[in-house]
């Protein structure tokens, strides 16, 4: 006889509040860091599950949102080291919505596809969740320094991608 | 507008509307269900290089694993190897539901079963272990959760672990290698 377990049903309840008011950021950071719409919903729910029963424990949406954004981005660095097979994101024209600069979207998925996990990581969280490079060094669990040199590379790299060498 | 300033801009003008949020904890939930079964491969893969070790060495103090009085040694199928598979490995196929508490401790015995694929060259062990098995609980119990994503597009070999509880009652754990575990062929990444 195999019994069965029950699951606390609390943890439920935060967590559908959580997702509720942040799973919208949390996916468009989501989106920068993958390309893609699919990948993006699957790296926050990865997230989510890898981190969903530390909830009750951390106590407030503030500290699980640290913790699962730290989650988050390692989740996207391990899968990038297993999974990512350099094509570039071609979902830009699929998903078209109206009013929406989509040279300036192409623009982006192009620049950041072409650079390293690591560079696209710091990019997104300093420029785009403006963490600052602390707190960003934090979230990715590395030193500041490397958070500065992975910034300034990027830079360097951006700086030849149309995203920014377009004239305004 | 310097060179940081246009690149967020770029950023939060470029990136899409996010998709709807419904059925998101459901799917978390069952991923997280998922990876704790995914976990049990590390068990698996330590109980695989450990197990045999301790039955080579403590067979002679390790009680045998008690057999229904009706039953006789079936061999496995398609297995290569010849070993008699324990009934309790026919009886307790499918993994147990696991809460995030895990599994109990006080099982008497854990028996290591392998499932029948032709590649597999090892049939799983006859008898049952006996001795340090709250420790293989609790070395269980204290992974982390492990994302099953890699699981499903690499299929290996699979075994099971069934505990055995003085009440008769029995939780299965199930694991595939090419996931995330240790020393596993294929594996990649370790536990995290």
């Amino acid at each position: 006889m195999v019994e069965q377990v029950a699951e606390p049903a609390t943890a439920q309840l935060d967590l559908d509040s959580f997702v509720q008011a942040r799973g919208r950021a949390l996916w468009r950071c989501a989106w920068l860091l993958t390309g893609d719409h699919h990948r993006a919903e699957d790296l926050v729910q990865t997230a989510l599950a890898k981190t969903y029963h530390r909830l009750p424990s951390l106590g407030t949406s503030d500290a699980y949102e640290a913790y699962l954004r730290t989650t988050m981005y390692h989740t996207y660095l391990a899968w990038w080291r297993r999974r990512w097979t350099g094509e570039l994101p071609s979902e830009v024209l699929e998903h078209a919505e109206q009013g929406v600069d989509l040279e300036l979207r192409h623009d982006v998925a192009q620049a950041l596809a072409a650079l390293p996990r690591g560079q696209r990581a710091v990019v997104v969280l300093c420029y785009f969740e403006d963490l600052t490079q602390a707190q960003a060094a934090v979230a990715l669990q590395i030193s500041v320094g490397t958070v500065k040199s992975q910034l300034s590379r990027a830079l360097a790299a951006l700086r030849t991608s149309p995203l920014l060498s377009k004239e305004d | 507008m310097n060179e940081v300033d246009r690149l967020r801009d770029a950023l939060h003008r470029a990136v899409p509307d996010a998709p709807e949020l419904t059925g998101w904890v459901g799917v978390a939930r069952g991923k997280a269900r998922r990876g704790r079964l995914t976990a049990g491969v590390v068990v698996v893969a330590v109980a695989l290089l450990a197990v045999p070790l301790a039955w080579s060495g403590l067979r002679g103090s390790t009680v045998a694993l008690p057999t229904a009085p009706s039953a006789s040694p079936v061999t496995a199928q398609p297995v290569a190897s010849a070993e008699p598979v324990s009934p309790i490995c026919l009886q307790h196929r499918e993994p147990s539901p696991l809460a995030d508490a895990g599994l109990p401790l006080g099982a008497q015995q854990a028996t290591l079963c392998a499932e029948g694929t032709e590649s597999l060259s090892y049939a799983g062990i006859p008898d049952a272990l006996t001795i340090g098995v709250d420790e293989l609980i609790r070395s269980f119990n204290g992974l982390p959760l492990g994302a099953a994503n890699d699981c499903d597009s690499a299929p290996g070999l699979t075994f099971r672990i069934v505990f055995s509880y003085p009440d008769g009652s029995a939780r299965v754990i199930r694991g595939e290698n090419a996931c995330r575990v240790i020393g596993a062929p294929g594996g990649g990444e370790a536990r995290e």
